[in-house]
């Protein structure tokens, strides 16, 4: 299938400043994409240029198999949803969503139907007469939502739109903006630099550094097997673990002396030199018996360990560094207990200490 | 560490409830110098007042704080309808009228492009934006003195000189660099966002400006115009130099009736006239004072 967005060989600068170097990145029709990054990665700038709100430096953006690199936000087929909303304080919420189409010269009857239709799918019908500033934090963000709803638009654009809502409200936005996506499969663009929100809404997350693409996956991918050091680090929480050693043939030496085979682990042909480990916590596991087959042993002391509910998280320290595991439900230990973790190697992720990159 | 300070003043084992009340020298003579200080602006208008429904016979007792024996209108009356003495009129309806024929228009043709331009300034940014703003404020701070003589040149080339249209193109001229200053700061509050929201949804520069800014300018439009309307009905030089003798405004017929060479000084019918000029810049801020308030505590870019 064509790309219905298409981004060759961007770049975007403010004046001297490069901030997104030489960028290629394709979105499929109906693909729910998250731009995931620390802030400054250059990921809000992006999607303004895909609005076409920030002029490229270089290279050119397609939508729907058109070059709209020089077009108007208008005709470019795109809707935003900014972070602060930006409706406009002076009309009712009517008004808010029928002004794109009314400037676009649409007739009234057509602008009454569309309004109500998107009015119903997002349930904004009792507050059409009232005005921006009397609506809550949440029924502003499905107004603005609804603004970009109304026309009929190839590709939405989400600018952090969450971030500023309380934590409840978020969590039941985000469930409304995936229930819509899975209703309409219209493809979304979505800026954010919430993990959760990426884990859980993205088909595909694309993590941003500086400008650059680090990795291009799934949520199941970035999670399991980060492409390098910086996306281990950045998605996950409570973050990677990431042990260091020297791998010499197939076998890893971590810092205490401990020595993990790394059998299962694709390792490529004579990798070898100074290698980091990174295990999530819940690919630590402690266990009462024999060992289980194929799985590494590493011992920890327990440090300190925090009940969240439903689990409980254990930092401790392994090989003079400091990890943490998660087990379920409440699995306190004492302070300064020593047991033994373990983890399977094939399920782990090995990154070259030099470069960074997955091994 | 600092010491421990000793027994600092209200600090009782016994104090509850609400504070009493206590008289403080500072506050006495905090309200003796708000009175002094009321008094100084009240005693010119109350003089001026009195004075203005007086007799000329009772003006020339000399005794300006006292009440006027009866109240006589027909200074007022004098000073409002054409007062004619051989060969000259002094009456100021007709520099009344002149004055709103001026104001008017310059206030709104002034605050809107005061708008405009701080909205093109602020949003659209075109190139060298900061440095146009920057000479359009600092021409604010060039005395207009030094501006006359050349406009004057430049007016009487153009035929504009002596005509309403002259006067009321000098006035918002002059004005633009206060107007700009308001609205560009005024826009620059404004969150960009709305702006890009406006032009993604279709709108275009000036759809933009009519349906989405000027709709959110209230507070500063009022503010705007008080300040252009009673600065331009309070000018004097423009008005001398520039409207001509058809259309002189009032401020100047208030000058050519209080100046009289010849004569008595009717003192009665100077106040009076003073008065009446003064009422209209007066009534602007007693009448949208009220907006003023009511637009910036609505808080119109909220939201």
């Amino acid at each position: 299938m064509d790309p219905i967005l298409d981004i060759r060989n961007a770049s975007i600068a403010y004046g001297q400043t490069v901030v997104v170097p030489e960028l290629d990145l394709s979105v499929a029709p109906g693909e729910f994409i998250v731009l995931l990054g620390p802030s400054g990665c250059g990921k809000s700038t992006l999607l303004s240029a895909i609005a076409g709100l920030t002029d490229l430096a270089g290279g050119q953006i397609w939508i729907r198999g058109q070059n709209v690199t020089w077009a108007e936000p208008k005709d470019r087929g795109i809707g935003m949803v900014f972070q602060s909303y930006a409706l406009y304080p002076r009309m009712t919420v009517e008004q808010n969503l029928s002004f794109g189409l009314k400037v676009g010269g649409t007739d009234k009857a057509t602008i009454r139907r569309k309004v109500a239709e998107t009015a119903g799918i997002l349930q904004l019908e009792p507050l059409l007469k009232r005005r921006p500033a009397d609506l809550s934090g949440g029924q502003r963000q499905r107004v603005a939502i609804g603004r970009a709803l109304v026309r009929d638009v190839d590709v939405f654009l989400f600018d952090e739109p969450l971030s500023n809502l309380d934590a409840k409200l978020r969590g039941e936005l985000r469930i409304e903006i995936k229930r819509l996506h899975e209703e309409l499969q219209r493809t979304m663009v979505y800026v954010t630099h919430d993990q959760v929100e990426a884990m859980t809404l993205a088909d595909r997350i694309v993590v941003m550094k500086d400008g650059h693409i680090q990795q291009v996956g799934t949520p199941a991918e970035v999670y399991g097997s980060p492409a390098n050091l910086f996306v281990a680090g950045f998605v996950g929480s409570p973050p990677m673990n990431l042990l260091a050693g020297q791998l010499s043939g197939g076998e890893l030496a971590l810092g205490d002396g401990t020595r993990v085979t790394m059998t299962g682990y694709p390792l490529p042909e004579g990798a070898a030199g100074a290698a980091i480990l990174g295990l999530r916590p819940e690919q630590l596991f402690p266990l009462e018996g024999a060992l289980p087959e194929g799985a590494c042993r590493l011992d920890a002391r327990i440090d300190m360990a925090e009940e969240l509910g439903p689990s409980t998280v254990l930092w401790c320290d392994i090989a003079g560094t400091r990890c943490c595991y998660s087990v379920p439900g409440r699995g306190a230990q004492a302070h300064g207990a020593e047991l033994p973790l373990f983890f399977y190697p094939g399920a782990a992720s090995l990154f070259d200490a030099q470069t960074g990159q997955r091994l | 560490m600092t010491a421990r300070p000793r027994a600092a003043r209200g600090i009782t084992r016994e104090a509850e409830g609400p504070r009493p009340f206590r008289v403080e020298p500072g506050r006495i003579g905090l309200y003796l110098f708000l009175a002094v200080a009321a008094a100084f602006f009240i005693l010119p208008l109350y003089v001026m007042l009195a004075t203005s429904f007086k007799s000329l016979d009772e003006v020339r007792l000399a005794q300006i704080f006292a009440l006027p024996h009866t109240l006589d209108i027909s200074a007022w009356i004098a000073a409002w309808t054409s007062d004619c003495e051989p060969g000259q009129c002094f009456g100021i309806s007709a520099g009344f009228w002149n004055s709103v024929k001026i104001t008017v228009p310059s206030t709104a043709i002034s605050v809107l492009l005061g708008a405009f331009v701080g909205y093109i300034l602020s949003f659209w940014r075109p190139k060298g934006a900061d440095t146009l703003f920057a000479i359009i404020v600092l021409a604010g701070f060039i005395p207009l003195q030094v501006f006359v003589y050349p406009v004057v040149r430049a007016f009487a080339w153009l035929n504009l000189y002596g005509t309403l249209s002259g006067i009321v193109l000098v006035h918002v001229i002059f004005s633009l660099p206060l107007t700009v200053l308001l609205f560009r700061n005024y826009y620059a509050a404004i969150p960009h966002d709305l702006f890009q929201a406006a032009r993604i949804d279709g709108a275009g520069f000036l759809r933009i400006f009519w349906s989405l800014m000027l709709p959110m300018t209230g507070p500063m439009l009022v503010v705007a115009g008080i300040l252009q309307f009673t600065g331009i009905w309070n000018d004097f030089l423009l008005g001398l130099v520039f409207a001509g003798r058809e259309n002189l405004p009032m401020t100047v017929q208030l000058n050519n009736t209080v100046n009289v060479t010849f004569g008595e000084v009717r003192y009665n019918v100077n106040m009076a006239a003073t008065l009446l000029t003064a009422a209209v810049p007066l009534a602007a801020y007693f009448v949208s004072g009220r907006w003023f308030v009511r637009g910036i505590t609505a808080g119109a870019v909220k939201g």
